[in-house]
Parts: C-alpha cells; sequence; structure tokens
C-alpha cells in the first residue's frame, strides 16, 4: 500500500506502533524518499486502508529533531558512564543487565531516557 | 557446474563486458519491516543471458542495543521474484554502526524477468545508505 509524504515530518515509529496494534495484515514500513510503503503480508481490504489513511492523515507534525533510538544511545553511554564511578557491589539488577548488555524492557528503556539522557 | 558450455561462441572473458547494467542510489531508505520486499531503486530487468550480479552497499539499523538483543538485517537476490538462496547475507547491528555488505552471484534469466536485491529486518529499523547493483552479462543461456 502506497501513501504520499506529509509535507511535514511525521513519527514513522508511532504509525508503526499503530499499524502493529490495529493491522496485523500489515509488516512494516518502507521509506524511501521518493516513496512510501505499507508492507502488506496479505491484501487489505478497502475499509482497512481506508483506517490506515485516516489514522495516517491525523498525524501531527513531529517536531522532536532526535529520535528515540539516539536518545536512548546517547542515554546508555551516560549510564554506563556514570556505572563506572559506582561500587559494584551495590550495583541494581538494571545496572548490571546495562553493563553486560542484557535485555532490557521498553519500560526500562524509557526511563533510562528520562534518566540519563540529556538534550 | 559451468554457464558457458551452452554459448560456446562467446568468449565470457571478453572485456568489454558483452552487456553491463547499474543501478545506483545516494538517498537513504529505510525498511521497519520482516518480510523481503524490494530495496529501493536496486532493480534491473536485462535482455535474456547469464549475468554476474554484484551488489554492495552500507547499512545500519537503529535498534541493536538492549531492547531485545542484537537486531538482524538481511539482503538477498531475487530473480523474477524468486530468492537466490546462496546470496543471502546479514549483519547482527550494534546501536546504529555501519556495516558494508556485498554479494555476488551468477544468474539466468530470460528477458523478462527482474534482478533484484531485497531486503527485510528481525527489529528495529534499518537504513541503507548509498548503494550500487550491476549486472554484466558473461553468457547466452
Amino acid at each position: 500500500m502506497n501513501l504520499q509524504w506529509k509535507a511535514y515530518r511525521i513519527n514513522l515509529e508511532d504509525l508503526e506502533a499503530w499499524l502493529t496494534q490495529n493491522h496485523p495484515k500489515t509488516d512494516g514500513i518502507n521509506a524511501s524518499i521518493d516513496s512510501f510503503i505499507i508492507v502488506e503480508i496479505e491484501p487489505l481490504t478497502d475499509d482497512e486502508k481506508n483506517q490506515i489513511i485516516a489514522y495516517y492523515d491525523s498525524m501531527p507534525e513531529y517536531t522532536d529533531t532526535v529520535s528515540r533510538s539516539e536518545k536512548l544511545t546517547s542515554a546508555l553511554l551516560n549510564y554506563k558512564g556514570e556505572l563506572l564511578l559506582k561500587d559494584i557491589t551495590t550495583y541494581s539488577i538494571l545496572d548490571k543487565k546495562v553493563l553486560l548488555s542484557l535485555p532490557i524492557t521498553k519500560d526500562e528503556e524509557d526511563q533510562i531516557i528520562v534518566d540519563y539522557y540529556t538534550a | 557446474m559451468s554457464y558457458f558450455g551452452a554459448a560456446t561462441d562467446v568468449n565470457p572473458f571478453q572485456y568489454p563486458p558483452i552487456a553491463y547494467a547499474e543501478a545506483q542510489a545516494t538517498a537513504n531508505t529505510t525498511t521497519s519491516s520482516s518480510t523481503y520486499s524490494l530495496l529501493n531503486a536496486m532493480t534491473i530487468t536485462p535482455l535474456v543471458g547469464v549475468y554476474q550480479v554484484i551488489f554492495s552497499c552500507s547499512a545500519s539499523n537503529s535498534g541493536g542495543f538492549l531492547g531485545a538483543g542484537y537486531n538482524e538485517t538481511f539482503f538477498a537476490i531475487y530473480v523474477g521474484g524468486v530468492k537466490v538462496n546462496h546470496s543471502e547475507r546479514q549483519f547482527s547491528a550494534e546501536a546504529s554502526h555501519n556495516h558494508n555488505v556485498s554479494i555476488n552471484c551468477q544468474v539466468a534469466v530470460d528477458g523478462s524477468q527482474a534482478i533484484e536485491v531485497r531486503w527485510n529486518r528481525d527489529g528495529g529499523t534499518s537504513t541503507c545508505h548509498e548503494r550500487t547493483l550491476t549486472v554484466i552479462k558473461m553468457a547466452d543461456v
């Protein structure tokens, strides 16, 4: 399914999350300067396409110039910098996960961004 | 296996090559899909023949840190919509680091089949930067 780029920036992560939750026949987005494609793993009905278009049309301008992944990368560096200064015997579970690069939850990622990201 | 046995009147080593085509792009393209789909601008439909296919690019993935382990990004050559299985390449991404990807393989086409590079990823958003797809005819079918 092809969409037209808007004249302003949108949050593609939000659109992707909405598609994942609401349209299981889709599988992500392929975006290039000259194309914007919602990948279909099963054909979408006209009604489903209209729902996607309506949501897309309702998306506001995305004014944040730093993506979530960039914020998380920066926050993790700051976090690890602080870990170097802490007594290892006082490490929390999250401290140990970050130190060992083990998987963390999205909520934990969000908290790290809040606590350690500095613009 | 020799692709040249059926084309005894063609010297596969002659230079310049019998036929040559190149697709190239510099603008970033992204995917958040786990379904193989066309890598923007990387498609060529050559005349019938046996072709050497060469592809290379730089690429990265946004989310390969702690969220769900390392994300994989996959590339493969498709001919007429069918994957050339041995052409599949992948890299494991860590925090938006760039990786080089290269593929080479020989394929036969009937004149109507597109030679494409397709890609997908298993997490995060993958971005492909500069990229080039080259096909060189080696022999008649």
